[in-house]
């Protein structure tokens, strides 16, 4: 009697147990919305697509490099707690229950994340992580190591994968699709050996690396984008849409005079894909954008978000997708590594359907549109300057964390200057993330915090 | 010679005639008699008598010189420190007060209604020791904290249980889930009490008062008495009907100070389409302001309007009216009562209304069996105006530029003022909001409680009492679509939404006891109890919204939808069962011994821990009596006291087991969530709280010592206390490093510990027949300190289920620091302490956020005043409470806007910030670089959070009523038993600190849980005043 009286404990709101499909899906849909919110956010503003128009003041601190400990609290413990932690209980459940493929996809997956947060803190939790109550402290891995066990990681994945088995669902990127699992996975290790392109003591694991993927050359080709397409009805909107456009009115965020003079200068005809036209004087009706940073030093307010350009809707409209590897990024990777460590011919060709895959993505046409060839007669970082400034026009509003690591990575478009606004000097930019409060108040081997300017392990070059 | 004289001895208590005096001619005991069945006597008096005595038991005596009067009227008042004095304790139980080893403070019904507010927790503010009850709003309906002794809990519950006649009720508080953008206060339950019902409260302030409650009781209890039938036969009456009307208006206690030299515009120049008041100075000259619209625009003189945001809030109204019934004999008694309340907001178009029903009745039913049962309905709820940084109206309103006339936007259908033609697109028109969307709520309750005693003898007693506490509140929100064209265009526009949500809530509670009372010789007594009780509580909701509106009316059922529906639905059942057991002893009315315990058993805690005891024991000492010093004037009274006890806490239900949970992504920002399903495709995360297995009880230990004295024949009552309570163990949800998959643990951890004085001195300097003063003052000093967090963890923060504070601004528990502290972000400064700017002169911010002042009173105090002159009395009240901090939305968001006084610093010339540098590589020199005109928005709207951290101190003007008693003579011939005339009011002033020019440090926008001193644009607290008649018949 006892008994059946007090045993009510037990949560009827939320499920005890889940399933593969059921929590891949939440995982995946983490992943998208940090990647497509916050860090697009911060990714675009850094990379300069992006600024904070006057009148309104939401992003003035990411404009002026004004990051504190705590900004990007939510996107720390969205990778973690929500993106890696459902990956690896689909790896583990999905061994229990016969379903390969989606622990294929969640380590392919969780190899993603992890580079994602090596690229923007460095050193971050992951031999340790994930253990929950069994280890509250995780250590700290260096960045290079992580690095290091992402491969397998990647690999061990792949292996898991068996035809004719796909997914029942929870695959919102390719529908259980495994052969374009297998493409997202060589495309990932290449953009992960590439990333070290400048790490003089990895040189021969990454050419041996490389060389294999070429050889093998399975990547992501034009309109097979890994991507999470949004949907437009309440709450399953693009984030930025609803962050940006519904909650802040479309206030703050404008195009930067960075990309827009670039644009502009070359006759882009991808500018109507990335940016709208102003609504208002005294621009309406034309591109308009203004210097990075600047803050609207005795600038009326009449001039406000609406007399520039804003991001278009294909780029922060409610349908608008999250890529996490794009086709034209993938034939990027491919571009340079075949300039370093393959054929110049091949590298040519991979940099024409570069560019050719991101006007073909953004339905516009390559006619009339100056796009500098890569030259035999030119050195590698001429050529390469070349290819990285394309990857970084490609991904202008919809791979912005992206593009502001491979502008670290390389420098690269060299026309980047510091924001006008920034607090770190003239000469300095924000190289990295500080360390999330929301760890370090609760993790006692997080490290001291490290200047935003101080750069991750790869970033070596000079 | 013998003369005759005559008179009447009136009951002060019910102004009615009080049968049974004793009439004596002092020194003279055989010339005596009573008074008859209506109070009058008469007495044939010797010449050689003085002074006549009048004496009953349980009231003060009375002596009169007798002179050449032959008519001598008296008015007796009860003798509190009578022997017998009883106070209703824990479980309903009736004791002496002297015998209490802890501190109790019983209020009665006139203290409760004098200051006629619709809220009888409000009532009782300034007036009780020990307790810290904070009125939230200003908003029709709006909810009270009630919290004894300070906080003790991280994360549950910390306010004090509410129990009528024995039975704990509801008094939850459910609030939108956003309080951030979306707030509304829709009341906590113990609000529906109608204040007329209440005969009695009596605030049990310790654990060792409250032992026997258990685990429900940790934070305290308030017992409410509710008024019972009267034996109307012995006052020679069938039934008496009382019938009691207030009227109060309401108006705006305070707003914030306003600069009035700038008018709209931005950087200097006019601009007008701002809602910043950056513009030129105010040179009084004709010009167009608002929009074009058919090419014409109003012309108004450039110049402030001073009261402009005042002249906006309405005066409010609450009209009260209560008809009770009762009657009875000796053998069974009866109550009816109905109440009506309407209260309409100071802010427009809102209102709240309240009625109540009541029946309660007693019998005998042979000379071994007594019943008696109670019931009462409530139907509350209103119209409520939202807050926070969306749709509230007081948002809208401190951003108004100072020369804006807010009257000239009423008719916000005008075409100037309607969503195309408003003057800006970056901000509403706050009477568009209030007549266009609405957000309702309805409570039907039902509370009642069924009790049947058998004496089985005089010595031996069994009771069982079964209640029940069940209410269905039913809301309703409609967001009208926002579909601005033309230059408001894309501002603000939204899609509309319409919710209706339905709550239920049920409490179930049994208790069965049996007593044994005898006296085991001339000098002792023993009283034994033992009992057994069942509680339960049920929860459930659901939500559903339509999200995309088809129809752009006022068309408000769910399927005006074009969007997709969202719906949630949840609920939640929690049951307990305990055994406890009471030992009494008393020691020749002046020794007294008790001891508690009790076993409890939880369906929250995991099965191997879900039984806890927990004992209690205090005592106390009438010393006066049992040193003899009973004749003594100078200490009348004397009694000490001195209590331990434990008493154990369950877990929150459904914490034990790791779960999974329907994805749901937030940003934080209001609908820009990514929510599962998402595009047709279900998904479950796996939940963020690391399930716990080995949860225990919370448990918290504490002892307390005080004293009861009375002086000079009473006219000097002195109460102390010191208590100091340790609460460990206790169930938080810890926060985990994110690397470890998960976000939080449900943990036994902590320390929490509250250790107080509370001090209460009634004095009555003048105190005659006629005319009384008594001044009563008390006063409470907490201090409570975090000691232990979970580990190496020193911080968490605060939240209310999922409701967070901000992170610019957060609310947390550190250790080393009192519960409640702000972290914020702050300044930059060099090691002296200056400020740091960057090459623009401007501030910069830490890296770091701070912790910068906490919600925690440094002490509160209370100042009652009470005149009676015959028939007339006068109460006024103050209270303050002094330190502690609140973070005010309302200073950073007039800043920004230009509309606060600071902003005039310097008058508005460019200026260098005071004592700021800038570094030069590792080194700090004087700055040079001046915020200039071009810059001073950016400068105000961007301090850093730590600047709107302000003092909470206040001194209020609590309450004053006047009361006036129609002398019993007068109404002796009339139908009439008592009528009483008054006026009153509450709230009618408040100092605070100069640094507070903003808002009544009270007011709280984050509803009445755990996140407290959030001024987060609410509607501002209120004063009222009004008058009032009470009549009997």
């Amino acid at each position: 009697c006892e008994k059946d009286f007090l045993d009510v404990n037990t949560d009827p709101n939320n499920p005890l147990e889940s399933t593969p499909e059921l929590t891949l899906s939440t995982g995946i849909g983490y992943t998208a919305y940090t990647m497509g919110n916050q860090f697009q956010i911060l990714g675009n503003f850094w990379s300069q697509h992006w600024t904070q128009s006057y009148g309104a003041g939401q992003f003035r601190d990411l404009d002026s490099y004004r990051i504190q400990s705590n900004t990007y609290d939510r996107p720390w413990q969205y990778l973690y707690s929500g993106a890696l932690n459902d990956f690896k209980y689909v790896s583990e459940q999905s061994a229990k229950v016969d379903r390969p493929n989606h622990a294929a996809i969640a380590d392919i997956m969780m190899a993603y994340v992890y580079q994602v947060l090596v690229d923007g803190y460095d050193q971050v939790p992951f031999s340790e992580a994930l253990q929950g109550s069994n280890n509250l402290n995780p250590k700290y891995d260096a960045g290079k190591d992580i690095y290091a066990a992402l491969i397998p990681m990647i690999d061990g994945g792949v292996n898991k994968i068996t035809e004719g088995s796909l997914p029942e669902g929870g695959d919102l990127v390719y529908q259980g699709d495994m052969d374009m699992w297998r493409k997202f996975a060589n495309t990932l290790k290449l953009k992960i050996y590439l990333r070290q392109a400048y790490v003089s003591e990895n040189q021969s694991a990454v050419q041996t690396g490389v060389a294999a993927l070429l050889t093998k050359n399975e990547f992501i080709e034009t309109g097979e984008d890994a991507e999470v397409p949004f949907v437009d009805q309440s709450l399953n909107r693009n984030p930025i849409y609803q962050t940006e456009t519904t909650t802040f009115s479309a206030a703050n965020i404008v195009a930067s005079n960075t990309i827009l003079n670039y644009l502009n200068t070359n006759n882009d005809t991808r500018i109507g894909a990335f940016f709208k036209r102003a609504a208002s004087a005294p621009n309406a009706g034309n591109f308009a954008g203004l210097d990075q940073g600047i803050t609207g030093t005795g600038v009326k307010s009449s001039l406000l978000a609406s007399s520039f350009s804003k991001p278009s809707s294909a780029v922060a409209g409610p349908t608008a997708p999250v890529p996490f590897i794009s086709a034209a990024e993938s034939y990027f990777l491919q571009a340079e590594a075949e300039l370093r460590y393959g054929s110049f011919a091949n590298a040519q060709a991979r940099y024409e359907d570069g560019v050719n895959a991101s006007f073909a993505y953004n339905n516009v046409s390559r006619t009339g549109v100056t796009i500098p060839a890569l030259s035999s007669s030119e050195t590698l970082e001429e050529n390469l300057e070349k290819i990285i400034t394309q990857k970084w026009v490609a991904m202008s509003g919809r791979q912005g964390f992206e593009a502001w690591t491979e502008l670290r990575r390389t420098g690269y478009p060299s026309f980047i200057k510091p924001s006008a606004s920034s607090v770190l000097g003239s000469t300095l930019m924000p190289n990295r993330l500080l360390f999330s409060s929301s760890e370090s108040l609760r993790n006692s081997n997080t490290p001291a915090i490290i200047d935003i300017h101080e750069r991750v392990w790869w970033d070596r070059k000079n | 010679q013998d003369r005759t004289i005559s008179g009447t001895v009136i009951d002060k208590e019910t102004n009615t005639g009080l049968p049974g005096v004793t009439v004596m001619v002092k020194g003279t005991p055989t010339i005596a008699t009573s008074t008859d069945i209506n109070g009058a006597y008469t007495l044939s008096v010797p010449a050689t008598a003085t002074s006549l005595e009048f004496s009953f038991i349980g009231y003060r005596k009375v002596e009169r010189p007798i002179g050449a009067e032959t008519n001598i009227g008296v008015t007796l008042e009860p003798d509190v420190k009578q022997l017998g004095e009883v106070v209703v304790t824990a479980l309903g139980l009736e004791k002496e007060k002297r015998s209490l080893g802890y501190a109790t403070q019983e209020l009665d019904t006139e203290e409760i209604t004098q200051g006629r507010d619709r809220s009888v927790l409000n009532s009782i503010q300034g007036k009780v020791a020990g307790v810290q009850i904070t009125s939230q709003s200003g908003g029709v309906g709006s909810s009270t904290r009630v919290v004894i002794r300070g906080t003790k809990s991280f994360g549950g519950d910390n306010q004090a249980l509410f129990v009528v006649d024995g039975i704990p009720i509801n008094n939850s508080s459910i609030n939108t889930g956003d309080a951030l953008n979306n707030g509304v206060d829709a009341g906590n339950r113990a609000n529906d009490i109608n204040p007329e019902d209440v005969e009695s409260m009596n605030i049990l302030k310790g654990p060792a008062a409250v032992a026997l409650y258990g685990s429900r009781a940790a934070n305290g209890a308030i017992i409410i008495t509710t008024k019972k039938g009267k034996n109307a036969a012995a006052r020679n009456k069938k039934a008496e009907i009382s019938l009691s009307s207030s009227y109060v208006f309401e108006n705006v206690l305070k707003l914030p100070d306003f600069q009035n030299q700038f008018g709209q515009g931005f950087y200097g120049g006019e601009d007008l389409r701002e809602n910043t008041s950056w513009g030129p100075r105010f040179d009084g000259v004709v010009r167009p302001w608002g929009s074009i619209v058919n090419n014409q625009q109003r012309l108004r003189e450039y110049s402030a309007i001073p009261d402009n945001v005042k002249e906006f809030y309405e005066t409010g109204s609450v009209f009260t009216n209560t008809i009770s019934l009762d009657g009875g004999n000796e053998t069974s008694s009866y109550r009816i009562s109905l109440s009506d309340l309407k209260q309409k907001g100071v802010v427009p178009n809102t209102e709240y209304n309240r009625n109540t029903v009541s029946f309660s009745g007693s019998t005998k039913l042979t000379n071994k069996f007594n019943s008696t049962a109670s019931i009462t309905y409530t139907k509350s709820g209103g119209d409520l105006a939202t807050s926070g940084q969306g749709n509230s109206a007081f948002n809208q309103l401190i951003q108004t530029p100072r020369n804006i006339s807010l009257l000239e936007l009423r008719d916000y259908k005008n075409p100037f003022n309607d969503l195309e033609g408003y003057y800006s697109p970056f901000t509403e028109n706050p009477y568009w909001i209030l007549n266009e969307n609405k957000y309702t709520n309805d409570v039907n309750r039902l509370l009642g409680n069924v009790q049947l005693g058998y004496d089985v003898n005089d010595n031996f007693k069994i009771m069982g009492r079964i209640g029940t506490d069940f209410y269905n509140d039913r809301r309703f929100q409609f967001v009208r679509v926002r579909d601005a064209e033309g230059i408001n265009g894309g501002y603000r526009n939204n899609d509309g939404e319409i919710v209706n949500a339905s709550y239920f809530v049920r409490e179930l509670t049994s208790d069965i006891m049996a007593s044994y009372n005898k006296d085991l010789n001339e000098d002792l007594n023993l009283n034994v109890l033992v009992g057994h009780n069942i509680n339960q509580r049920e929860s459930s909701s659901v939500s559903t919204a339509a999200t995309q509106l088809a129809f752009n009316t006022g068309f408000d059922n769910l399927s005006n939808n074009s969007g997709t529906y969202t719906s949630s639905g949840s609920k939640s059942l929690r049951r307990l069962y305990g055994i406890y057991s009471t030992v009494d002893l008393g020691f020749r009315d002046y020794l007294f011994l008790g001891l508690s315990a009790r076993n409890d058993w939880s369906s929250t805690l995991p099965k191997e821990n879900r039984s806890f005891f927990y004992p209690s024991v205090n005592t106390s000492l009438v010393f006066t009596e049992a040193l003899g010093l009973t004749d003594n004037n100078l200490i009348s009274y004397g009694k000490i006291r001195a209590n331990y006890a434990q008493v154990g806490n369950d877990a929150p239900a459904y914490v034990i087991d790791p779960v999974f949970r329907s994805g749901n992504i937030t940003d934080g920002y209001n609908d820009t969530d990514l929510d599962f399903p998402f595009g047709g495709i279900a998904g479950y995360e796996k939940g963020n709280v690391i399930g716990n297995p080995n949860l225990q009880p919370e448990i918290t230990k504490s002892w307390e010592v005080g004293a009861d004295m009375r002086f000079f024949d009473d006219r000097v009552n002195v109460d102390f206390s010191y208590y100091s309570a340790r609460h460990t163990e206790q169930i938080v949800a810890v926060p985990v490093a994110p690397s470890s998959g998960y976000t939080a643990q449900y943990i036994n951890t902590g320390l929490m510990t509250n250790k107080g004085v509370e001090l209460l001195v009634s004095v009555s300097p003048i105190r005659t027949n006629d005319f009384n003063w008594t001044i009563s003052a008390n006063y409470t000093k907490n201090k409570n300190m975090v000691e232990e967090l979970f580990g190496d963890t020193k911080e968490i923060g605060i939240q209310d289920g999922n409701q967070t504070t901000l992170s610019s601004a957060a609310l947390v528990a550190r250790v080393g620091e009192p519960y409640g502290s702000f972290r914020v972000q702050a300044y930059r400064r060099d090691p002296q302490g200056r400020i740091v700017v960057g090459e623009d002169g401007m501030p910069l911010y830490a890296s770091e956020n701070i912790i910068k002042g906490n919600i925690q009173p440094d002490y509160m105090a209370g100042l009652t005043n009470t005149f009676t002159y015959k028939n007339l009395s006068l109460n006024v009240v103050f209270d303050t409470k002094q330190g502690g901090e609140f973070y005010s939305r309302t200073a950073s968001t007039m800043r920004f806007a230009g509309t606060d006084p600071l902003t005039l610093y310097n008058d508005r010339n460019p200026f260098i910030i005071p004592n700021s540098v800038i570094a030069v590589g590792d080194n700090f020199v004087e700055n040079t670089v001046p915020v200039t005109n071009n810059n001073l928005y950016q400068y105000w709207g961007n301090l850093p959070e730590e600047t709107n951290i302000i003092d909470a101190s206040y001194v209020k003007l609590r309450e004053i009523s006047l009361r006036y008693v129609l002398p019993a003579n007068l109404i002796s011939k009339t139908p009439f038993g008592n009528v009483e005339l008054g006026v009153s009011g509450r709230n009618l002033f408040i100092w605070t600190p100069d640094e507070n020019t903003y808002v009544d440090p009270e007011q709280n926008t984050f509803g009445n849980g755990n996140i407290q001193g959030y001024d987060f644009s609410g509607s501002p607290t209120t004063r009222s005043y009004g008058a009032n008649i009470r009549v009997t018949f």
